[in-house]
């Protein structure tokens, strides 16, 4: 095989495993836009404390990373219950506006408390395990399992919303607020669960990323998360998990593939191109299919 | 149940001025009045959707103003809410599956069930069909029925008749006389007065707020409130 399609297969590889886990990332802002119909702008801080999460249960304790990700989505339960419960459900109603400055104030607030007690240095770390060696390519184990923990998570929610009590009252309310308070369904309680849960898969998402930036904790990591949460959002249609998760695919197996690509054209700088083709990507999309890859429609 | 002076209303736009009403258990009580009456409103109070500002309402010995709406559906009250708030994307199934959604009411799913399918058969027919495929009278059968799963003790019903057609709109009445006979109490909001006057045991008008009139349907005629208030 020339060496040019040997790294763009490994690319893709890497952008498929990378891109579930950024599926799992984006799950949680497309289920709190879903339910409560409210973009989560402080979604990155919330990736952040999940990365501290990891790299304070490894450093200290020394408990792998796959395992933080239990602790990460507890810790982001009570985080999201916080902030639902002191914040957001005052402004459920309220123009988008009103909702936009309280969720990016939340974030900056969480950024500005893990600079004062984390400082504002980068910090990393390794969790080696193993590689799993392919024709061509070799894969490390960690992210094959972060690939795996992420495909899990969007498969155990997947399960709840169609089958669980709960999951079912939620879609209720996606479809008809009204309605399903007409059932009996405790409309506010459920958003404060949606929206918990959301911030929930979102820390934990923090955790598993810290398995593909050795050196890239700090407290403003978060930014660059929001942005391409943002644009996978879109590409899964914005209101669907579902659609979030094979987003998040699909932006992988782009920015890896793009980053071959701009590889062979010589002096480009191929990191800073992705970016550029993850975005160009996105206006195209909302051009030709503004509902989103899937659809528009809750999945 | 017994609603004394409620006050009502969205934001800080008064919209209900000190409503007195009593509901007879086990029958059919109508509320008409013009558009924009404030009858809607009235029944989102009591239900919960709104929340009433003051007054009291009490059912069984007990003031149940402040209770949000999921604790009402507890005590037996249901809404049929204006419009079709069917939930499209599921099937008929779910839809009422929905509607057993509390505990009292998963218990009596069964039977709920069955007298649900022997008032509108078409559903049981439809059960696996999307809500939204259906026509707009099924859905509003549909929307009735769902509240019937929550085995309510009363009923509240906001012009369950809008946009339907003549022979469907028999339909739903003889559907709610039927529900009377199971014993449900039911409140009912219409603008169809010529029907509602021949299926309603006790009639009260609202206008602007208040409650203007009441009486049996044929003190309604007599006293010439009908006239007076509904134009007609
Ligand atoms: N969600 C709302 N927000 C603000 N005002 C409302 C709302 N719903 C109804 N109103 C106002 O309340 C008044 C009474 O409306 P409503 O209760 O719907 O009357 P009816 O059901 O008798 O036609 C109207 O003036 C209407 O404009
Ligand atoms: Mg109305």
């Amino acid at each position: 095989m020339p060496p040019f399609l040997i790294a763009l297969y490994g690319n893709l590889l890497n952008g498929a495993i990378l891109g579930a886990v950024y599926g799992m990332m984006t799950m949680g802002l497309s289920l709190i836009f879903g339910v409560l119909r409210i973009v989560n702008v402080g979604h990155g801080a919330f990736i952040m404390v999940g990365a501290y999460t990891a790299f304070f249960l490894f450093t200290l304790y020394g408990i792998p990373p796959l395992l933080a990700v239990p602790f990460s989505f507890i810790i982001g339960m009570g985080l999201g219950a916080l902030f639902f419960y002191t914040v957001i459900k005052r402004l459920i109603d309220s123009p988008e506006l009103t909702t936009l400055l309280a969720t990016f104030s939340f974030g900056v607030l969480l950024e500005e408390v893990a600079k004062l007690l984390w400082g504002p240095d980068y910090r990393g770390f390794n969790w080696e395990v193993g590689s799993l060696h392919l024709p061509f390519v070799t894969i490390p184990l960690e992210k094959l399992y972060a690939f795996l923990a992420s495909v899990s998570m969007a498969l155990i929610l997947y399960i709840w919303f169609k089958k669980g009590r709960s999951g079912m009252a939620i879609r209720a309310i996606m479809e008809d607020r009204e309605g399903a308070s007409c059932c009996g369904i405790n409309v506010d309680g459920m958003y404060g669960l949606s929206f918990s849960i959301g911030i929930a898969l979102t820390v934990a998402s923090g955790s598993l990323l810290t398995l593909f930036i050795p050196v890239g904790i700090h407290p403003y990591m978060g930014g660059i998360y929001t942005l391409k949460a943002f644009v996978i959002a879109v590409l899964g249609g914005l209101s669907s998990p579902w659609g979030a998760f094979f987003g998040g695919f699909i932006f992988g197996l782009v920015e890896n593939g793009a980053y071959s690509l701009f590889g062979l054209v010589p002096g480009l700088e191929p990191f800073s191109m992705t970016y550029f083709a993850a975005f160009l990507i996105l206006l195209i999309l909302l051009l030709i299919r503004p509902e989103g890859l899937l659809g528009a429609n809750g999945g | 149940m017994k609603i004394r002076d409620l006050e009502s209303g969205y934001g800080s736009v008064q919209i209900l001025w000190g409503v007195d009403m009593s509901l007879r258990e086990g029958a059919i009580t109508a509320l008409l009045g013009p558009n924009g009456a404030g009858k809607s409103t009235l029944l989102r109070s009591i239900f919960g959707t709104v929340r009433p500002w003051k007054g009291s309402i009490l059912y069984r010995d007990e003031d149940i103003l402040h209770l949000p709406p999921h604790r009402k559906v507890d005590r037996g009250i249901a809404l049929v809410p204006e419009g079709r708030h069917v939930f499209a994307g599921m099937t008929v199934k779910e839809n009422l599956l929905l509607g057993a959604y509390r505990k009292r009411a998963r218990e009596r799913m069964e039977g709920n069930l069955g007298l649900v399918f022997s008032l509108f058969p078409i559903l049981e027919e439809r059960q696996d069909q999307r809500a939204g495929t259906l026509s707009g009278g099924e859905q509003q059968m549909l929307t009735i029925a769902r509240s019937l799963m929550a085995s309510p003790e009363l009923m509240m019903l906001d012009e369950p008749s809008q946009g339907l057609a003549p022979k469907v709109v028999e339909e739903v009445f003889s559907a709610l006389t039927r529900i009377r006979e199971e014993g449900v109490t039911i409140l009912l909001v219409e603008q169809n007065v010529e029907n509602v006057l021949s299926i309603a045991d006790y009639v009260y008008i609202l206008n602007e707020g208040r409650v203007v009139g009441e009486g049996r349907p044929d003190e309604i005629e007599k006293a010439g409130l009908r006239k007076a208030y509904l134009g007609l």
